[in-house]
């Protein structure tokens, strides 16, 4: 990966900075000058770029969510009408619609009964401006909701993080205390984490204090960078107290 | 002629706005917090644009509602936000601003350090921060820009002497004043004049509104590269009003940390 | 129309789920207050306050206008609430929604029903010249508690407030500038705070400082307003009923964390009056005033 580079908007990236492959996957921040090769930012954060997997991007860690097909999100159902569920991503957004009957072994008949307020966990499917942001909790290719676990959640807690964080989750990278938290609570816990910010947590066995461990943790992580050994320290830290009760 | 005391920008300053920022302008002056929501829905469907982003701006002053002239700097900020912001991107959505004014200058020669911002007197002290501010909340909200703008306030003396972010008492003694505001790609987006002067005058406060913008521009100017080298040993020693705001990115995104 | 979203079922049943044995969710303790930080700005009545993650700004501004008609003797004092969409995009500019308004209301009784700021000292000549004080509140973020926060930082503005000096020589007012004679501060009578209690599981589970998400899964919320030694409102606003045992039980907390409170808004206010002090410049040209 290359050094970080800082970007502001209205600057331009030479083409040496991008790579070039057709397959290359531009994201968000970025559109390509009409009149040369090169890219202009259109947002203000880190550049980065990812030779082996061909895609440049910016990001900015905690602006608010923008959906791209592909990613993870909890939503809140709000709404639903005939065809369709009708939720939010973000509080305040526009809302997303879901198809009702984008969820594993769905039927007319057996379609779940979402209530308001409930989460969803789904894949964004399309993301297009001037539509409606579309959401499924199935796999396209084989109509079932693992290896994602998507569907309605029930019980355990959300809680809310940085954007920033969510993806850090998701991607693996310098979240070790999380690894480290799952070994030594009892009984481990489970995870689901959203890109809009949100994750969802349950741990049976550890119940209701696991649970505040976990999110405390989370809270954690979020405000301070955090690297290895402090990670662990935090660990030890939340244990203790939980062991204390 | 550069900014003598840089203006202090951090960003990201409140935690409930999906973006935020406070600018200080420099000499003790102005502080406004700035907080950005977007993209969010549009409360009225009235209000809703099909192709582009409805942008919103309130300003509040620290004592006191917003009347006249609060409601012109708004309309004034907005539309510079139009030319800059990429509202194709995000159609039908709003951009939100409110724009808190935390501090104002006070002016100590006056009984009881009568604070300046009555509805009779100037906008243009003002206009300036609630602008910068503006733009320096969205660059934290991830607002997609084609550029990013800045503003200065620039005074003349009676002497023709020019003041670039002039303080309280040194404004009441101007001609005229002057704010001008310019895109990194170094356009003018605003040019607001109250007072008494010339042609030339004019000419010369927007040159030195473009400097303490922009800075480095004048890099084009044989004459000046010399002298600006010098001036800026680093090359970002936050001099102009551009590296403040890439220095407030910098402090962010790296201590925010990503990596 | 924008709205308040509301707190997903999930959230909501695990918070109540969690209180039922005492737990909550960032782990504080049921009577324990979120951190408090207070900051004063560089002129006199500019303070901003920190409970948590919410935060308020206060500015106190002072004028000279003349007495309203029917209390000559008085000056005038009016505190000022509006939220703004900075805190949520829920909250518009112009509207007031029901929480702007009890807010405002229940402040204004706290503080200005109560004579916490002694209004007949700010008057200057009878019927013709008074001060007029005025407290905006600004809150830049809100996470529930917005009530005992605005309460906290107007009193402690009030209490850092320091208007300028005045001379009555017969029909002339002079007003001296900060430079010539050392403002003087506002008369208080008292120091009310405001301790808002959430009520959960009829009644048995008692919060202090609610969080945002704690304030949404409530069943109701009482408000009492303290000083140092006695209690000046309670407020209760609809919600299910409490029993009197809870209320008598709540009114010695409040008294308690009133007083913590207002101990450490003194420290504060102490603290930056060192730091102003520069070389004991100010307690010097005091002594000389007296004289």
């Amino acid at each position: 990966m290359a050094t970080p580079q800082i970007v502001l908007p209205g600057e331009h990236i030479p083409v040496s900075q991008i790579p070039t492959s057709q397959k290359r996957k531009i994201g968000h921040g970025l559109r390509p000058d009409p009149d040369t090769e090169s890219f202009i930012a259109t947002i203000g954060g880190l550049l980065e770029v990812d030779w082996r997997k061909k895609s440049a991007q910016i990001s900015t860690p905690n602006a608010r969510y923008i959906s791209k097909p592909g990613d993870l999100v909890i939503a809140q159902f709000r709404a639903s009408s005939t065809d369709f569920f009708h939720l939010y991503i973000n509080p305040h957004s526009p809302q997303a619609i879901l198809p009702q009957l984008a969820f594993e072994g769905a039927t007319k008949k057996t379609r779940p009964q979402l209530k308001t307020n409930d989460l969803v966990y789904a894949k964004v499917v399309s993301a297009q401006k001037n539509m409606e942001i579309e959401l499924s909790c199935v796999n396209p290719s084989t109509g079932k909701s693992e290896p994602d676990g998507l569907g309605p959640l029930s019980g355990g807690m959300v809680f809310d993080v940085s954007p920033g964080l969510a993806d850090r989750l998701l991607k693996k990278q310098n979240v070790l205390a999380m690894d480290e938290l799952g070994a030594r609570l009892q009984g481990g816990f489970e995870i689901a984490v959203g890109r809009n910010g949100k994750v969802w947590v349950d741990c049976p066995e550890a119940g209701i204090k696991g649970i505040c461990a976990v999110g405390r943790c989370l809270r954690q992580l979020d405000d301070a960078e955090l690297g290895e050994k402090e990670q662990k320290k935090l660990v030890n830290k939340i244990m203790t107290e939980l062991e204390r009760g | 002629m550069a900014l003598t005391e840089p203006p202090k920008a951090i960003l990201h300053t409140l935690l409930k706005a999906d973006g935020s920022a406070t600018y200080t302008a420099p000499k003790n002056g102005y502080q406004v917090v700035a907080g950005v929501n977007y993209p969010v829905e549009v409360p009225y469907r009235s209000d809703e644009i099909p192709e582009s982003t409805f942008i919103e701006v309130n300003l509040r002053p620290h004592n006191g509602v917003g009347m006249v002239k609060e409601r012109h700097m708004e309309e004034l900020v907005t539309r510079t936000l139009q030319t800059i912001v990429l509202g194709d991107e995000t159609p039908r959505t709003m951009l939100q601003i409110t724009l808190q004014v935390v501090n104002v200058e006070s002016d100590e020669s006056l009984p009881g350090g009568v604070k300046g911002g009555g509805q009779g007197e100037t906008y243009l002290d003002l206009l300036a921060s609630a602008l910068n501010a503006a733009v320096l909340g969205c660059v934290d909200a991830g607002v997609q820009m084609k550029a990013i703008a800045g503003a200065a306030l620039v005074g003349i003396c009676p002497d023709g002497r020019m003041v670039v972010g002039p303080s309280v008492v040194q404004r009441k003694k101007c001609a005229s004043l002057h704010v001008f505001a310019f895109t990194s790609d170094s356009q003018t987006v605003l040019m607001e004049s109250e007072g008494k002067f010339t042609m030339d005058d004019w000419k010369q406060a927007e040159r030195a509104a473009r400097s303490a913008v922009l800075g480095s521009v004048n890099k084009q100017d044989n004459g000046d590269v010399t002298m600006n080298g010098t001036n800026i040993t680093s090359g970002s020693s936050g001099n102009c009003l551009l590296d403040v705001i890439r220095q407030a990115l910098e402090a962010r995104v790296i201590k925010g940390g990503n990596r | 129309m924008p709205r308040e979203v509301d707190i997903s079922n999930i959230e909501r049943n695990f918070i109540l789920q969690a209180l039922e044995q005492d737990v909550r969710v960032d782990g504080r303790r049921l009577d324990q207050f979120r951190d408090l930080d207070l900051e004063f700005g560089l002129e006199y009545g500019t303070t901003t306050l920190r409970l948590g993650k919410t935060r308020v700004h206060v500015q106190i501004s002072a004028e000279v206008t003349k007495p309203l008609e029917e209390r000559k003797f008085e000056g005038i004092f009016t505190i000022v609430t509006e939220l703004s969409p900075i805190a949520s995009p829920a909250y518009e500019v112009g509207r007031f929604t029901e929480q702007e308004v009890i807010l405002s209301r229940l402040l204004e009784k706290a503080i200005r029903r109560s004579n916490a700021l002694d209004t007949e000292s700010l008057c200057i000549i009878a019927g013709a010249k008074c001060w007029s004080i005025r407290a905006d509140v600004h809150v830049l973020d809100s996470d529930g508690g917005l009530i005992d926060a605005s309460c906290i930082a107007i009193v402690a503005a009030l209490r850092h407030f320091r208007r300028p000096d005045v001379s009555v020589d017969g029909e002339n007012v002079t007003i001296y500038t900060m430079a010539e004679r050392v403002p003087v501060p506002l008369s208080m009578m008292h120091n009310p705070v405001c301790i808002t209690f959430s009520f959960y599981h009829d009644g048995e589970t008692v919060l202090l400082d609610a969080t945002r998400s704690e304030e949404q899964v409530r069943e109701a919320e009482m408000v009492l307003t303290v000083n140092d030694f006695e209690l000046c409102q309670v407020a209760k606003l609809g919600g299910n009923a409490i029993d009197a045992l809870v209320l008598l039980k709540c009114t010695s907390t409040a008294l308690a964390k009133g007083k913590e409170i207002n101990g450490f808004v003194a420290k504060k206010l102490a603290e930056d009056a060192t730091k102003r002090d520069i070389g004991g410049l100010i307690a010097e040209l005091r002594a000389e005033n007296e004289r």
